[in-house]
């Protein structure tokens, strides 16, 4: 019953438990206000070096001064693989004039990743980087997939596309990027 | 509801949970919204970064993406007890058989006579209780991982899952046990 001392005391302890968790979690997001900030146009794409698919390691710095679209993807993502032969179409398409894309995927899975290869041209096509810790996820901030980043010449983000941007639009926003125009104040994003 | 009571009934159910689901069962508060309280402060208070994250991403960059990852963050913390609880209710529902629409008894704690609970409510109300334990667990068991910065791998994990829905399923056959006690006295 609510009003036994054993009950209270046991209840209490809950409640010390709870405050514990919020205040260590409070105590963590005013250290760590820049983590949580989002990642927007204009700011720096915060650094990448994640295990390649195919062996050793990649990141944005290996392709400093190009334009670079990095793709968080997931295996069982559908619309993140749908998307992948318009992603390589655009890589092909501008690859002479300095664009790259960077295919991350989110479960870090080698076995997971080879078996979509083997099924879909287009993930053979994209430059596969694997993400096991979620690092360079968290880092981006991505809150559901797909989740588009696409990072202009001087290293920073100049577009971000959640859940998928459509062809036009995406071949716009990199083209836009490739001639260092800048990028619409929406952040190019569908709800806004 | 008054929050001494709560966290009464809380802590009830983890030392004398017969009794905490006997006062339910003769008609005293609390059942379904102790839990959702419960579950509220704990999605709050574990997940505190994320919703913080998701709220600025909100603000600053998507509205729709924002609150998709907040809907999301809340729905990943109250799968478990919510599916825990529906699934319970028609396990108790049909074991406990009891006779339709049975208005219950006095409330047993001083105060307003509570508005009468259908079988239905009462059944949701015990379950419901019956899952505070586990949530409870969980809690604990985040608390130490935080605090210690131990990040339990997929067997501990599983080991603290399995820990609580035993503890759950046993609360259940407790508040089923108790209806069908009942049923049987007023029979």
């Amino acid at each position: 019953m609510s009003g036994r001392p054993r009950g209270r005391l046991a209840g209490l302890l809950v409640m010390a438990v709870l405050l514990s968790l919020l205040s260590i979690n409070m105590v963590w997001v005013l250290r760590n206000c820049e983590e949580l900030k989002p990642v927007g146009s204009g700011r720096v794409a915060p650094a990448i070096d994640l295990p390649a698919l195919g062996g050793g390691r990649e990141g944005l710095a290996d392709h400093r001064g190009k334009v670079v679209l990095i793709s968080f993807w997931a295996t069982w993502c559908g619309p993140c693989i749908k998307e992948m032969p318009m992603l390589a179409r655009l890589r092909r398409a501008n690859a002479r004039r300095g664009f790259e894309v960077l295919a991350i995927n989110v479960e870090g899975d080698p076995q997971k990743v080879r078996q979509v290869q083997a099924s879909h041209e287009a993930a053979r096509q994209l430059t596969m980087l694997l993400d096991p810790d979620g690092e360079a996820a968290r880092r981006y901030g991505v809150r559901g997939l797909p989740y588009l980043v696409l990072v202009d010449r001087d290293g920073k983000v100049a577009q971000l596309l959640i859940g998928g941007g459509g062809e036009e639009r995406l071949e716009a926003a990199v083209e836009r990027a490739l001639k260092g125009e800048a990028s619409p104040p929406d952040h190019g994003h569908p709800s806004r | 509801m008054k929050l001494p009571r709560f966290v009464g009934r809380v802590g009830g159910m983890l030392v004398e949970p017969r009794t905490t689901l006997s006062s339910v069962l003769t008609g005293g508060p609390g059942g379904l919204l102790d839990l959702a309280l419960l579950l509220l402060l704990q999605v709050v208070a574990v997940h505190l970064p994320r919703l913080a994250g998701s709220v600025w991403f909100m603000v600053e960059v998507s509205y729709s993406a924002g609150i998709s990852s907040v809907l999301n963050t809340v729905a990943q913390s109250v799968l478990y007890p919510i599916g825990a609880v529906f699934v319970g209710t028609i396990v108790a529902s049909l074991v406990a058989r009891q006779s339709a629409s049975r208005a219950i008894g006095p409330r047993s704690e001083a105060g307003p006579p509570p508005r009468a609970r259908s079988r239905g409510e009462r059944n949701v109300d015990l379950v419901a209780l019956a899952a505070v334990p586990a949530v409870c667990l969980d809690l604990i068991l985040t608390l130490v991982s935080a605090a210690t910065g131990w990040h339990p791998g997929p067997s501990a994990a599983l080991a603290a899952l399995l820990a609580g829905a035993s503890w759950f399923i046993v609360l259940l056959v407790v508040a089923i046990l108790l209806v069908r006690g009942r049923k049987e006295a007023e029979e």
